[in-house]
This record gives structure tokens, C-alpha cells and sequence, in this order.
């Protein structure tokens, strides 16, 4: 009675909200509150791969959740509502049925980093991916080491069985499966989750959680330059000296601690990005034993519409993920080539030049603003960057602008940036970040009231418009631009 | 007022930058060279990090800002070498900011949020617990020793700190905000340590001048650079935020 209640009442709301043109996660929150442990009581299919990390969730299970379908995988997908676990429940009851059993062969949830150990104590994932770790959202984040141990609470929540699909190129990630685990060879690390556990492992019966790598080879990467601050200089274990062999982007690379075990494992999926646009994956020997595959080349390549570092990362994530749910890595790459995403973070935009983009970087987390900093000095054409700070958060308030000084501005100080437009309620706080920078201050302009950009653009601009912003303030500046959505 | 046309030289130590570096703290040092230079001093700014030989003896500031709870304690095992000479130029009266967790290094312990207690540098009388919760806040402060308010964020592991000392910032929240109204922060000395993170010196022009005042005294040289604008955005963006806060 209680299960059907729930996804009556589940259901309803949901459909309601639709007519409104709503997807919220009030019909779950509604749900939950009544009924607290319903998520409990369903009967869940097999399959519950978890996604969760600072950048690219969304991204990354939107690929995950194509591969998946495109090999007849009947899939759930939290992609509305949000990513704690009023989202989840809004999903799984949404898709139950009357008695309470989910109509899906496989559920993609995304998850908020912070809040994952909580949906894992109601819905226990069965494959668990952690993307990223980075400063986003520090207002609310801390920072990424307590993010690192919420989630090691969440590994402990999920339980021993879960396959954890990791980030090797992020010593962040990879303290995850350090802390608890035994690194052996070939990186595989088998984690052990709780004490009784620890006392299996040193037996001869280890019933271990399988940790598979992904990261990003450096052939083709021109080394990043530093930023205003390195969180890949000190071990995250023991705040020893890092030694890098390489980096990909920020705290990506290889790396390996200077005293203690931590260091980068050897990816088992590894994407390689070629000439514009292609990317090549590669899985490594033993775990195309393991899975006794026959493909013809370990080497697959991969057409990507948005070819940057960070869609590497989630393009190898997807195919890793897919292959822990027994997809083949061709297969996966079959159903990736030529995607184009629908929550891309990139927007062409119909202003400047024919290649006027609006490129989403979430405020508060310098990690995607440095990235598409660079990517736009990357271009080397004549451009104008528009760079727009009004609302810091779309979910809650703060005025805080510190994570501004932790963005590198020095990028835009290149000959082919000819304009540089700050707008929005926080150009004053933009405006003294940028005359601390290397930018010539001449080619600064400043628009507090949005409703002026476009005189400004007109007047000022040249060449590719770039304009990057947050989501929060995407539609402010789409209307400021005159741009219909 | 003497006008001078030779340059004060001043020496800012700033105390590892790649460890304590948490919420764009370099912006602080980067906003005092700004001022000092304004009022025509040289600047020379002297990085030192774990492991390095740090000269205390001839810098005329030192600066430390904010880690994250284990890169506080690899500060503490690296910086417990300079105990007396540290404790020795704060009671000279040598101007020193720390921001952030780093102020809780002055203090006799930090028991962290699995309850194991580390010893600290003991200059002042106060000890902080710290609790596996996280305190994130935009706040407004009055401040003990200027007449002019104090803005900033809060960014800090939960929990409290115990002990009988001069508080200088009376914090006042935002309203709903989940933090009560306290005082925070210490004050000894020219040596200031607080929770608020970040460049507290960039968004609070008061504080600026506060610390450039000791620093450079009543010395105004020929200034070099009068046209700098970044004190005039530092000062309007101080004005939006005294009126939202
Ligand atoms: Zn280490």
C-alpha cells in the first residue's frame, strides 16, 4: 500500500508538473517525506551505475546513457530532476510500477558529490564513476578534499560489490581508492570498504570492489601552463611533494607521490586525441583478455562534435563505465561517433563572426574557466571575449568572488584577444581581478547593466565573439544579446 | 608627512603560497605590493615554502592564508622549526595577516575531526575543535580596531574554538543563514588572524590601508603609478557588497 501511495502520488505530481512545464524533484521530495523508506521497498533491476564528481556528470551520462540505449539497454536517467536523492526518488518512482518495481534494465544516476553517501544508504549502486575532484563551488564544497571524504563515506555506503570506474589522472580520485585499498599490479586496486572486509582481503577469499582507470594520454597535449594555483603540487594523502611526469590540465597527469604509494595507475580504457576532433581509445591488453573480446585494433577512433580536453575525460569515462556493464569498447565507440550532445556546454551564438560561441563554465569552479580560457586563445583568431559574473548560483545565494583570483586571466593577455567585455552586478569585483592581471587595461570594457551589452558589443567587438558564463547567468546574457532561445 | 624621492624597500614574506592556498589568497599580497607601491615603496616579495630556509629577520609583513584541514597540519610540521623566531617577530610588533584555517597555527592545538589533537604553535591562549561539517558564509563584521565595517566569506571546517582571548570581528550573517551572530578571528599585536577566506585585503579597502599604514608608517614617496584604477573598482565593488550584505 505504502509503494503504491508513493508512486501515485509520484507519478501524479510528476505528470502535473509536466503539464506546467516543470521537471522538478518535488514529486520524489513529496514522496520521500511521506514515505522515508519507500526507496527501500522497490524492487530495483540489477544494474545501478552511479555518476558523480565535480565536472561533467551531466555530460558524461548523457554519453553513458546513449551507449547504453544504442545497445538495447532498457535505461533510467535522473537528467531532470536533480542530483540528490529527491532526484533519484522522483526517477524510480516516476518509472515503477504500481507494485513497486522499476520498469528499467539499467538506471544512470547522477549524483551530487556531497550527497552521494546519502542516496547510497537508500539506492546501492552496482558501478560507481567518479569523474573529477576540482575547487567548484566552494561556498558550498569546502573544498575538494572534504569532498574526497564524503565520498569515501559514499564508497563505504555503496558497499562491498561496487565496481568503482576511476579517474587515474587525478590524484584526488585516486586517493579515493588508495585510502582503503591495496595497490597491486596492473592497477587494479582492490578496495576494501570495511573492517571485516580488510581481514578477507588478507585471506585467500577476497571479495574485492574492482576498480577500472580511465584517463587521457599526453600525445598531442601541449604541456597546460600553471595557473594561480597548483592542486597537484602536494600529495593528497600525505602533503608530500608531488612529482609529475606529465600534465594534461590542472592537477591531471602523471604523477606519483614523492613519499608515500600514490601515483597514477595505468588506465585500463585510455583516450588519445588526434588530429581536430578524432580521439582514439585504447584498452589495455589484460583487460581485453578479461574480457575475452575479439577485437580486430586495441585502437578505436572516435569523431567528437566538441573536441576539447574535458570531453576526453568524458567520452573515456562513458566507454569505461559501458565496458564495466559489459559493453565492448567498440560498441561503445560505434554509438559515440559523430554524437552530438544536447546539454553541450558549448552554444554557438549568431553575433561577430560566423563562429561566435557562448562556452558554459560554472562560475565558482576556475577549473572550467581555465579551460575554456585556454581554448580560446587555443583558436588563434582575432576574437572578443565577453566575460559575464551576475548571479553567482542559480540554487542559492553568495556574494562570495574569491574564486575569481583563483581563475587565470593571464591567458586573455594574447595579441589575438582584441576586447575583453566584464559584465553583470559583479564587473567591479571582475574589474579589479582583471587590473591585477597581465591584460592590457585598454582593451577592457566594463557593462554593469546587461541591458547595455549589446550597444557595447556593436560598438566594440571584433571578430569571434566568445562569451563565457555560467548557467546561472546563461539566459540573462541571451536576452542581452537579443538572442532567442 | 615626509615626501621623499628615494624608495622605502619593503620586504612582504609570504608563507607557502603552493600549500595555503585555498580561496585566491594571493590576491592579499598582490593587493598590498599594489598599495605599498602606490604610496611609492619597493616591493619585494619573498615566497618560502615547505622545506625552505625562511628568513624572518628582515621582512616587514608576513602573510599566510588558508589549506585545507591536512594541508594545515603539513604547515604546522614544517613551520614548528620557526617557532620562537615567528613568536619573537609577532611580539616585535611585525605586522602579520593570517587568514582562514591558518590563524589556528597561533593557537595551543587543533584536535581535528577524528578527534586526534595536534599540538600548535601556542602564541595565544585558545585551542579549536574541528568537526567533519563544513561552516560556508557570506558574513558583515565590525571590526574592534577600525571604525569601518568588514566583508568576507567564511569558509571552515565546523566546529568552535575555546579560550578566553580579544575577539576582533563581531560577524554578523546574512539573514537564514545557518551561523549565528559571534565574534571571531584574532588579534595580537600588529598580527591579525581570521576565518573570513580569500583576498580579505582586496575586498575590504579599510583593511588595505590598515596594514599599509603600520607597514609603510607616514613615508609618501613620488608616487609612480597615481592612475591606478584598481582601487577604484576594489572600492565600488566594497560598496556593493557593504549594501547586499
Ligand atoms: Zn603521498
Amino acid at each position: 500500500m505504502k509503494v503504491f501511495l508513493a508512486v501515485f502520488i509520484c507519478k501524479t505530481l510528476y505528470f502535473l508538473g509536466k503539464r506546467v512545464g516543470k521537471g522538478s524533484s518535488l514529486p520524489g521530495k513529496v514522496a520521500l517525506r511521506l514515505f522515508p523508506d519507500v526507496l527501500g521497498c522497490l524492487s530495483l533491476p540489477d544494474m545501478i551505475i552511479a555518476v558523480t564528481g565535480s565536472n561533467g556528470k551531466t555530460t558524461t551520462s548523457e554519453l553513458i546513457v546513449r551507449v547504453l540505449k544504442a545497445n538495447g539497454r532498457n535505461v533510467g536517467w535522473n537528467y531532470e530532476g536533480s542530483n540528490q536523492t529527491e532526484g533519484v526518488a522522483t526517477l524510480l518512482l516516476r518509472i515503477a510500477s504500481f507494485s513497486g518495481k522499476v520498469k528499467r534494465d539499467t538506471i544512470v544516476m547522477v549524483c551530487d558529490e556531497r550527497y552521494a553517501k546519502w542516496i547510497f544508504k537508500k539506492v546501492r549502486p552496482t558501478v560507481l564513476l567518479v569523474t573529477n575532484l576540482c575547487r567548484d563551488q566552494l561556498t558550498r564544497n569546502g573544498h575538494p578534499e572534504f569532498v574526497e571524504d564524503c565520498l569515501r563515506e559514499a564508497i563505504e555506503a555503496a558497499g562491498e560489490g561496487v565496481q568503482l570506474v576511476l579517474n587515474a589522472d587525478d590524484p584526488y580520485v585516486a586517493a579515493l581508492a588508495f585510502w582503503s585499498g591495496e595497490t597491486q599490479d596492473r592497477g587494479t586496486v582492490h578496495l576494501s570498504c570495511n573492517k571485516s572486509l580488510q581481514t578477507k582481503l588478507r585471506t585467500d577469499e577476497p571479495s574485492p570492489c574492482l576498480v577500472s582507470w580511465f584517463g587521457v594520454s599526453p600525445d598531442n597535449i601541449a604541456p597546460p601552463r600553471m595557473g594561480m594555483y597548483d592542486d597537484g603540487a602536494f600529495c593528497p594523502v600525505c602533503k608530500a611533494r608531488m612529482v609529475y611526469k606529465y600534465r594534461i590540465a590542472g592537477h591531471y597527469g602523471s604523477y606519483s607521490c614523492s613519499s608515500c604509494r600514490l601515483k597514477r595507475n595505468e588506465p585500463d580504457v585510455e583516450v588519445a586525441i588526434q588530429d581536430r576532433g578524432t580521439v582514439h581509445l585504447s584498452c589495455n591488453k589484460s583487460l581485453q583478455t578479461k574480457l575475452r573480446t575479439d577485437e580486430p585494433s586495441p585502437c578505436l577512433a572516435l569523431k567528437i562534435k566538441q573536441p576539447s580536453i574535458t570531453n576526453a575525460y568524458n567520452y573515456c569515462a562513458a566507454v569505461a563505465v559501458a565496458e564495466a556493464v559489459g559493453v565492448s569498447v567498440s560498441d561503445s565507440v560505434k554509438a559515440l561517433d559523430n554524437y552530438e550532445l544536447t546539454g553541450g556546454r558549448v552554444i554557438s551564438l549568431p553575433v561577430g563572426g560566423s563562429d561566435s560561441l557562448l562556452l558554459l563554465s560554472k562560475h565558482e569552479n576556475s577549473f572550467a574557466y581555465d579551460c575554456s580560457l585556454s581554448w580560446i586563445v587555443q583558436q588563434k583568431k582575432p576574437c572578443t571575449v565577453i566575460v559575464l559574473v551576475d548571479a553567482i548560483s542559480r540554487k542559492y545565494y553568495t556574494s562570495e568572488t574569491s574564486w575569481l583570483w583563483d581563475i587565470d586571466f593571464d591567458l586573455l593577455a594574447d595579441d589575438n584577444v582584441k576586447c575583453i567585455i566584464l559584465a553583470g552586478r559583479y564587473v567591479n569585483e571582475l574589474a579589479a581581478r582583471f587590473a591585477m592581471s597581465a591584460v592590457d587595461q585598454t582593451k577592457i570594457k566594463y557593462v554593469a547593466d546587461l541591458s547595455g551589452l549589446s550597444v557595447c558589443l556593436d560598438r566594440n567587438g571584433s571578430g569571434s565573439i566568445y562569451a563565457v558564463t555560467c548557467f546561472s547567468d546563461k539566459t540573462k546574457l541571451l536576452k542581452a544579446l537579443y538572442i532567442k532561445q | 608627512m615626509n615626501k621623499n624621492n628615494t624608495l622605502k624597500k619593503i620586504k612582504i614574506l609570504y608563507l607557502y603560497p603552493d600549500l595555503m592556498n585555498l580561496y585566491g589568497d594571493w590576491g592579499n599580497v598582490a593587493a598590498l605590493e599594489r598599495e605599498l607601491v602606490y604610496r611609492g615603496c619597493e616591493v619585494i616579495i619573498d615566497r618560502k615554502s615547505v622545506g625552505d630556509d625562511i628568513d624572518f629577520d628582515n621582512s616587514d609583513f608576513t602573510y599566510i592564508g588558508s589549506g585545507t584541514e591536512r594541508s594545515q597540519l603539513a604547515c604546522m610540521r614544517d613551520l614548528m622549526r620557526y617557532k620562537d623566531v615567528l613568536t619573537e617577530r609577532i611580539n616585535a610588533e611585525v605586522p602579520m595577516l593570517a587568514t582562514g584555517n591558518s590563524h589556528e597555527l597561533f593557537g595551543q592545538a587543533v584536535t581535528d575531526s577524528g578527534g586526534v589533537r595536534h599540538e600548535m604553535m601556542g602564541l595565544l591562549d585558545f585551542e579549536t575543535v574541528q568537526l567533519n561539517t563544513r561552516i560556508t558564509e557570506d558574513c558583515l563584521c565590525e571590526c574592534s580596531f577600525l571604525t569601518d565595517k568588514v566583508i568576507g566569506f567564511i569558509n571552515r571546517a565546523g566546529g568552535e574554538q575555546k579560550g578566553d582571548i580579544e575577539r576582533p570581528f563581531s560577524v554578523f550573517p546574512r539573514e537564514g543563514a545557518g551561523y549565528p551572530a559571534c565574534t571571531e578571528g584574532i588579534k595580537y599585536k600588529n598580527q591579525l588572524g581570521t576565518y573570513l577566506t580569500g583576498p580579505v585585503l582586496v575586498r575590504n579597502p579599510p583593511l588595505l590601508s590598515y596594514f599599509a599604514d603600520i607597514i609603510a608608517g607616514e613615508f609618501v614617496g613620488e608616487s609612480i603609478k597615481r592612475d591606478d584604477m584598481f582601487f577604484e573598482y576594489q572600492q565600488k565593488a566594497y560598496e556593493s557588497a557593504l549594501a547586499v550584505l
